[in-house]
């Protein structure tokens, strides 16, 4: 080892160590913010595609598959610059009355880098989450409103390389409201607004803030038989890891649902459900 | 003798067990009651009497409950005929209520009662006859009437006997003999009331023949009548002196009423009236209960006794008019009773001169007719051959005149038309009276032809005025049906109305205007029943069309299938098998009601009906079954023929 290469290890050893004193000398004061910072708002596109298939009279299989995508790097406002998530959710529903039901199942997401261009970042990460579900529902006069409370437990990493599987459980309230425009009722044929709002909360061993994010969806949709097609803007605003900053989203959402009946088909009407 | 006894002993047994006896209700000469009788059974175990045989009747009025009617009668049978004594017993009482004494009824009783004793052999009146009537009265019991040893022989009265009447004031009574044939025969006497004036008639008869009668008011003693029927004294020297040519003492026997070619209006029959009613009540009386003799309408059919006629030759010209005559009469009575009482003839009468005499004309006959009725009963009983139709003829023949003047009325005016017949070179009765007849029918089917022709012309163009009436009331109803039809759905309405237009209008008009154009009336009537038909038809089918959209509806209903929105959490109806729906409920049904609202032939109209309805029992059929194939074979536009064939239309 010359010389120069020496003084260089020096040098850099002594600024870390500098460095460290003053750090050490600064953690003794933490880090309190005097204002609530927002940052500039992003844009994503989600398409969902929702099935929930009648396997019996209270029995049902519920699936999403959603294809999502984030605006680019260098442009805030495309909606689709980047691949965001292919996240697919899948469950056993048990009806118990109109008014209520139970959900439980797996859903496994793919998350993708945040910069398809780093290296340091693998392209995507599998996150695994098991997840069950209350939804209740009430009737206002025309309109229905939902109640979902869903709780999920997930396994999940950050895109860096070696990043480590970090575990939290959610905790998600979501309320819906259908709004009936060309019919008495929500039935066949029927153009809708559909507002809903779903707070999440989040806790885990390195979560600092449980306030994980508010979403505010306002869609309109249409039934027609057996689908439902539904789109709209959200907008999503929820904490960042920094204390005070918030971030934003605005995602363009269209869906599509779809339920079949998987019964004996062409029965007599049946204008209720069987007794439990 | 002992073994004579043994053996009544030992088949009397027998012969007991062989005879039942019955008791119970029974009919006996029509009256209800009660007997008690021994019967056997014969072949096809038919019923025999056989024994004593004993009924009971016993009847109170229904009306006021106060009148008693009693019957009792006792004799036997042998073999079902009547034999040996029998008694019968009828009897009235009536109850007058007239005060209640100290809970005591106090009444008064008025009986009548009739009492026979007869005698029977082989089921024929045979021996002595004894009747007597009496009545109760002002509580006393006195005699009103009797009949007593009248000897029947064989079924016929023989020797003296005496009926007598005893009236309030008098004894009426017939004293007669009758030979051992049952012919009437001497010194006949009858007493009798009329007038007021007590009437003795006396009547002498030879052989059954009346030879004469005086009657004398026996209060004075006056000479009433006196009748000698010399030409009956005439004949009968004839016949004892072997010079009888043309007739002869005739075999049969017959009624009270001695009638040589008598007409009722002559004073030989009505002599005899009123003897012969007192012999024929008496006749009535003891006979009643026989019904060889009296009918269920209590005229006599069988004399007990007779008189007798003479049969006269008839040529064979008289004997084939004796035999046509009384059929040649009847149609000739028919005919004219028909134009005489026919409706169409009398209310169409006024309409022309001809039809005013026609109908009086057959007014005048059928009243000339009747006058014939008592001439026509000789040939229709069989007595034409003993009737001696020179005396018949001896005051002519009213009924039979050269001329018949008929007088009607017409246009306000009396007016007269005069019928001539020209006899020819008839002789006898009968060869007159059925040229005479003959005569008659020819102007009766000459003037019967003419009113046939007439009034089936007024009946016919009536009838066509009554069918045009009726078309245009049932127009102006069905009209309303289709014009006034209210509903909810303008397709509905404007449906109702293209067929209106279309048939009630359009095609009715050109039906019209060919009935219109059409002269006569076989050619007439069947275009004014075919808009008849048509309106007819389309009133028949109005309800079915009406249930048309009805129908359709009720499909939309049934062919929703209650589904859940798992998103939404709603139920609602939703479409189920759209694609049969779709080309059943909607394009098929749509080209069907397309055709029926294009429709102008309306025979056609409720073939398109048909179709719509078998198109709605269809969709019903398809709703559960299962469908998926014919689903499949749905896809994209299909044409209504071939939904027709898809859905086995």
């Amino acid at each position: 080892m010359n010389l120069c290469k020496l003084i260089k290890r020096a040098g850099i050893l002594l600024f870390f160590f500098i460095v460290s004193i003053w750090n050490a000398m600064a953690q003794e004061e933490p880090f309190i913010p005097t204002e609530r910072t927002n940052l500039a708002p992003t844009t994503e596109s989600w398409n969902g595609l929702y099935l929930k298939l009648r396997l019996s009279d209270r029995v049902f299989w519920y699936q999403e598959n959603h294809y999502r995508r984030r605006n680019g790097i260098n442009n805030r406002s495309d909606f689709v610059g980047r691949m965001s998530q292919i996240y697919n959710r899948f469950g056993f529903t048990f009806l118990f009355t109109d008014q209520f039901e139970v959900t439980v199942g797996p859903t496994l997401v793919w998350n993708f880098t945040p910069n398809p261009d780093n290296p340091d970042y693998v392209n995507s990460t599998l996150e695994p989450r098991i997840w069950h579900q209350w939804l209740l529902t009430q009737g206002i006069g025309s309109v229905k409103i939902l109640h979902q409370f869903r709780f999920e437990h997930r396994w999940k990493r950050d895109n860096l390389i070696g990043a480590e599987y970090l575990y939290t459980d959610r905790y998600r309230y979501k309320i819906t409201a259908y709004i009936p425009i060309n019919k008495p009722r929500m039935e066949n044929k029927t153009f809708f607004l559909a507002p809903s709002n779903e707070i999440f909360f989040e806790t885990g061993k390195h979560i600092v803030n449980i306030l994980e994010e508010n979403r505010v969806y306002t869609a309109i949709g249409y039934t027609y038989n057996n689908f439902m097609f539904f789109g709209g803007h959200m907008w999503t605003y929820g904490p960042t890891a920094i204390p005070g900053t918030y971030r934003n989203r605005h995602i363009i959402r269209l869906n599509v649902m779809y339920t079949i009946d998987f019964r004996n088909k062409r029965l007599p009407v049946t204008r209720s459900l069987p007794s439990l | 003798m002992k073994k004579l006894y043994f053996v009544i002993v030992f088949f009397l047994p027998l012969v007991c067990i062989s005879q039942t006896t019955y008791k119970g209700k029974y009919v006996f000469n029509g009256e209800e009651g009660d007997a008690e009788f021994q019967f056997r059974r014969g072949q096809d175990d038919k019923l025999i009497k056989d024994g004593f045989f004993e009924f009971f009747r016993k009847y109170v009025d229904s009306v006021d409950q106060t009148t008693i009617y009693r019957t009792e009668i006792k004799g036997r049978y042998s073999n079902d005929i009547k034999t040996g004594r029998w008694v019968y017993d009828v009897e009235k009482h009536k109850v007058f209520l007239e005060d209640v004494v100290d809970f005591e009824v106090v009444t008064d009783l008025e009986s009548e009662e009739a009492n026979l004793t007869a005698h029977y052999e082989r089921g024929l009146p045979h021996g002595l006859w004894d009747y007597k009537e009496n009545v109760f009265t002002r509580k006393r019991l006195e005699a009103k009437a009797s009949a007593t040893e009248v000897q029947f022989d064989e079924g016929k009265i023989i020797g003296k006997f005496q009926y007598k009447t005893y009236e309030e004031a008098n004894t009426h009574y017939i004293i007669g003999e009758v030979d051992e044939d049952g012919i009437m025969v001497g010194e006949w006497t009858f007493v009798y009331e009329k007038d007021d004036k007590l009437i003795s008639e006396v009547r002498n008869y030879e052989m059954g023949y009346l030879l004469g009668l005086v009657k004398r008011d026996l209060g004075n003693g006056d000479l009433i009548e006196e009748l000698v029927y010399f030409p009956t004294i005439d004949k009968l020297n004839l016949i004892n002196n072997n010079q009888n040519e043309g007739f002869e003492v005739a075999d049969k026997t017959f009624s009270f009423v001695f009638n040589d070619g008598f007409k009722q209006s002559f004073q030989e029959y009505q002599a005899q009236v009123d003897g012969n009613e007192m012999m024929v009540e008496f006749t009535k009386k003891i006979l009643r209960f026989e019904n060889d003799y009296i009918n269920s309408d209590g005229e006599i059919i069988k004399y007990p006794f007779n008189t007798k006629r003479f049969k006269h030759d008839l040529t064979k010209e008289e004997e084939r008019i004796v035999a046509e005559l009384p059929d040649f009469f009847g149609e000739l009575e028919d005919k004219v009773e028909f134009y005489a009482t026919k409706n169409a003839l009398y209310l169409n009468r006024g309409k022309t001169d001809s039809l005013a005499f026609a109908y009086q004309f057959f007014q005048y006959y059928d009243e000339k007719l009747d006058q014939l009725e008592e001439l026509l009963d000789i040939f229709k009983t069989g007595e034409a051959e003993y009737i001696d139709t020179e005396y018949y003829i001896r005051e002519g023949l009213e009924f039979i005149t050269p001329t018949d003047a008929i007088q009607y009325e017409y246009g306000g005016e009396e007016l007269e038309r005069i019928l001539t017949y020209e006899m020819g070179d008839e002789k006898g009765l009968f060869e007159i009276v059925y040229a005479y007849l003959q005569m008659n029918k020819a102007y009766v089917d000459q003037i019967g032809t003419y009113v046939e022709s007439q009034v089936s012309l007024i009946e016919q163009d009536e009838q066509l005025q009554e069918l045009e009436a009726g078309i245009a009331g049932k127009k102006a109803s069905v009209d309303s049906l289709y014009v006034n039809y209210q509903s909810n759905r303008t397709e509905e309405v404007a449906m109702m109305r293209s067929l209106y237009q279309n048939i009630l209008n359009n095609e009715f008009n050109r039906l019209s205007e060919n009935y219109a154009q059409k002269e006569g009336y076989a050619d007439r009537l069947p275009a004014a029943e075919k808009m008849l038909d048509l309106l007819n038809e389309m009133e028949r089918l109005h309800e079915r069309i009406g249930a048309i959209y009805p129908n359709n509806e009720d499909l939309d209903d049934l062919y929703q299938e209650e589904t859940f929105n798992p998103f939404t959490y709603t139920r609602y109806d939703q479409r189920t098998k759209e694609r049969i729906y779709i080309n059943g409920a909607e394009v098929l049904f749509g080209y069907y009601v397309d055709q029926l609202r294009n429709e102008n032939d309306y025979t056609q109209i409720k073939e398109w009906v048909r179709k719509l309805e078998k198109l709605d029992e269809r969709m019903i059929e398809l709703r559960t079954e299962d469908t998926r194939r014919l689903e499949r074979r749905l896809r994209g536009r299909v044409s209504p023929d071939k939904v027709e064939s898809l859905f086995d239309l």
